[in-house]
């Protein structure tokens, strides 16, 4: 059709006058764009991280994360249920990943201390950190290679996604554990 | 080629019927399942158990649930023997026909207040007590206002006297014996240690001079009878909880039955906006059965002419108290979670004021830490463009300032929706409930 001899009525409002000329226009090659656009949001669902629900009250549940470079793996441990607004502990337990049989800084639990693990976190989303000042408790050392601690005073006071990192300043490494709070 | 006018008059009236479909009121709301679970995240629970799901906190008062110390509790509240003129209570402020608030802006003691009055209804449930969180407990947060120059005026001598001479026998029997130095004739009838190193006026420095005088034992046996007069009036103030709202109903039969018609099809809209957390995210703060997270937040109001900047002093003061729940007069001074745990000194802090409860605040106005907002749509248009006051005219940068506000970016009749839902979350009149009145007296 030729667009220069399209001539509306007045009446017409230009959003439908819009709509008509896209329909009378179509081509195949808005349609395969289109596909092509749909498919890649598709696979980002499919690729991007999958995120761990916490579902208030939550109970019971265990959840292990890696840290960045692969130095240990953390596994986290919410004492009592975890409900917003409320005040309570994770216990936290560090196994530190044997690199090649060697004994270095970055595996070495003794090195760990309460001073060299630093408790950061909050929601991104939203700009702000974490409501309290969680400490760690006393490291005890379960293995060669495992410590547990407590990690003490965690509150979260909304719903959302939410990040807790815990970095162990003589591994250099840090785990970020990502979550979101779902009512 | 001509295009038929009857060609765009169907496309046209196709559009407007699709239109006018949508805009169908009489439509019953659908609500998803994620809706259904943050409705009943706001649910009060059992009318016959209110504090089943509701958890008061008051960190070392050992008399909080004690009915003895409520009722020597009630009585102190409503009593203006506690004030330095004899003219000011609690109830004065918090005045139970107005929802425990006044009304007011700020109010009128002694002198005026810096602060608008907050409802005292459900502030059991918060674990940190006035605007700037100076306080971390209901017990040591009425110390405050009995010895504020500009609320009662009164001082914690002049209080014992009071407790000995007309409260003896009920006090006795909860905290047991009184001081003998209150019934020795010359003892000093006034005196308090100096709260505010600004103060300068003769009455505070008097008092201060009476109070410096006294050996260090006399003056922890007049601390420990005023500590324990806060935790009888938190006793008191913890009887004082929110009953079923019509929202709460609403929401009990929607949680039964998948729908209901307790609230209007304006009022259900407004529900629906306010837990939408993509677009007015009211849930971030305003969660919880008290529709409150008990934190504080900036909201960028413009602060009241003393200069208060909120939490971030406020956490400090806590922590330096003598009547907090790690000092001598507290009742577990080995278990105070919220003072251990309690961020300090970050920006976010700064200029953050404790979110009040929704809960009764149809009847709470004005609004806002310093009553500067007169109706909740001033509030709610103020929150839709979130353009914060803190920062106009200041000339600061506004990456330097942390604000908590989102704007809502609704229509004018999708606000109109959200004060109808807020305005359903009055309590159902408590006529029959003792504690909301004036007590008999003993």
């Amino acid at each position: 059709m030729n667009i220069r001899s399209f001539q509306p009525k007045s009446f017409v409002s230009p959003v439908v006058q819009q709509l008509y000329i896209w329909w009378n226009w179509r081509t195949p090659s808005r349609y395969v764009g289109s596909v092509i656009i749909s498919a890649l949001l598709l696979s980002y669902q499919c690729v991007a991280q999958p995120i761990i629900h916490i579902n208030t009250p939550q109970a019971a549940v265990s959840y292990r994360v890696m840290s960045d470079n692969g130095s240990f793996e953390l596994l986290i441990e919410p004492q009592g249920v975890i409900r917003l607004n409320q005040l309570h502990h994770w216990r936290a337990t560090i196994t530190a990943v044997e690199l090649g049989g060697a004994i270095t800084a970055s595996n070495d639990v003794n090195l760990i201390n309460s001073d060299n693990v630093i408790v950061t976190g909050g929601m991104p989303k939203h700009g702000h950190g974490l409501p309290t000042q969680p400490n760690i408790g006393t490291i005890v050392k379960l293995r060669d290679n495992k410590v547990s601690f407590l990690i003490q005073g965690l509150k979260f006071q909304m719903f959302g996604p939410w990040v807790i990192n815990i970095s162990v300043t003589t591994a250099g490494d840090i785990v970020r554990f990502n979550f979101e709070i779902r009512p | 080629m001509r295009i038929k006018v009857s060609s765009y008059l169907s496309v046209v009236i196709l559009l407007i019927i699709l239109t006018l479909a949508g805009c169908n009121t009489k439509q019953e709301l659908r609500w998803s399942e994620r809706e259904l679970n943050l409705i009943n995240t706001l649910l009060l629970p059992d009318p016959n158990n209110p504090l089943e799901r509701l958890t008061p906190v008051d960190h070392g008062n050992g008399v909080s649930m004690d009915r003895k110390a409520a009722s020597l509790g009630q009585h102190l509240f409503f009593d203006p023997r506690l004030s330095g003129n004899g003219k000011v209570s609690c109830s004065s402020c918090h005045q139970p026909s107005r929802a425990f608030s006044d009304n007011e802006v700020v109010s009128q003691g002694m002198g005026v207040t810096a602060m608008h009055t907050p409802t005292i209804i459900g502030v059991a449930t918060s674990p940190w007590l006035f605007w700037d969180g100076r306080a971390d407990s209901l017990w040591s947060q009425a110390l405050g206002p009995l010895e504020n120059s500009v609320e009662h005026g009164a001082n914690r001598v002049q209080l014992a006297h009071v407790i000995f001479n007309h409260y003896r026998k009920q006090y006795q029997e909860i905290f047991g014996p009184l001081p003998k130095i209150l019934s020795d004739p010359n003892f000093v009838k006034l005196a308090m240690p100096l709260l505010d190193v600004n103060d300068a006026s003769a009455q505070s420095i008097t008092l201060a001079a009476a109070w410096h005088d006294l050996p260090q034992d006399h003056q922890r046996q007049i601390n420990r009878v005023f500590a324990n007069i806060g935790k009888s009036i938190a006793a008191y103030e913890r009887m004082l909880m929110p009953t079923p709202s019509r929202f709460d109903r609403f929401a009990t039969e929607l949680a039964r039955q998948q729908h209901s018609n307790l609230l209007t099809a304006q009022e259900q809209a407004g529900l629906k906006l306010f837990i939408n957390d993509k677009q007015t995210q009211c849930l971030r703060c305003h969660n919880g059965p008290m529709f409150t997270n008990h934190d504080f937040q900036v909201t960028g109001i413009r602060p009241n002419p003393a200069k208060n900047t909120g939490r971030i002093a406020g956490v400090e003061v806590a922590l330096r108290s003598e009547f907090n729940c790690a000092g001598i007069y507290s009742d577990t001074p080995q278990n105070c979670p919220e003072l251990t745990f309690a961020k300090r000194g970050s920006r976010e802090l700064k200029f953050a004021y404790k979110v009040p409860t929704l809960r009764n605040i149809g009847q709470t106005a004005p609004y806002m830490h310093n009553g500067s907002f007169s109706s909740l749509m001033a509030v709610l248009t103020y929150y839709n463009q979130a353009q914060p006051q803190l920062l106009q005219g200041s000339g600061q940068r506004t990456d330097l300032v942390h604000y908590d506000l989102q704007p809502l970016r609704l229509m004018p009749h999708q606000l109109k929706q959200l004060e109808a839902f807020l305005l359903t979350l009055n309590s159902a009149p408590a006529d029959t409930n003792a504690w909301f009145k004036p007590p008999v007296l003993y």
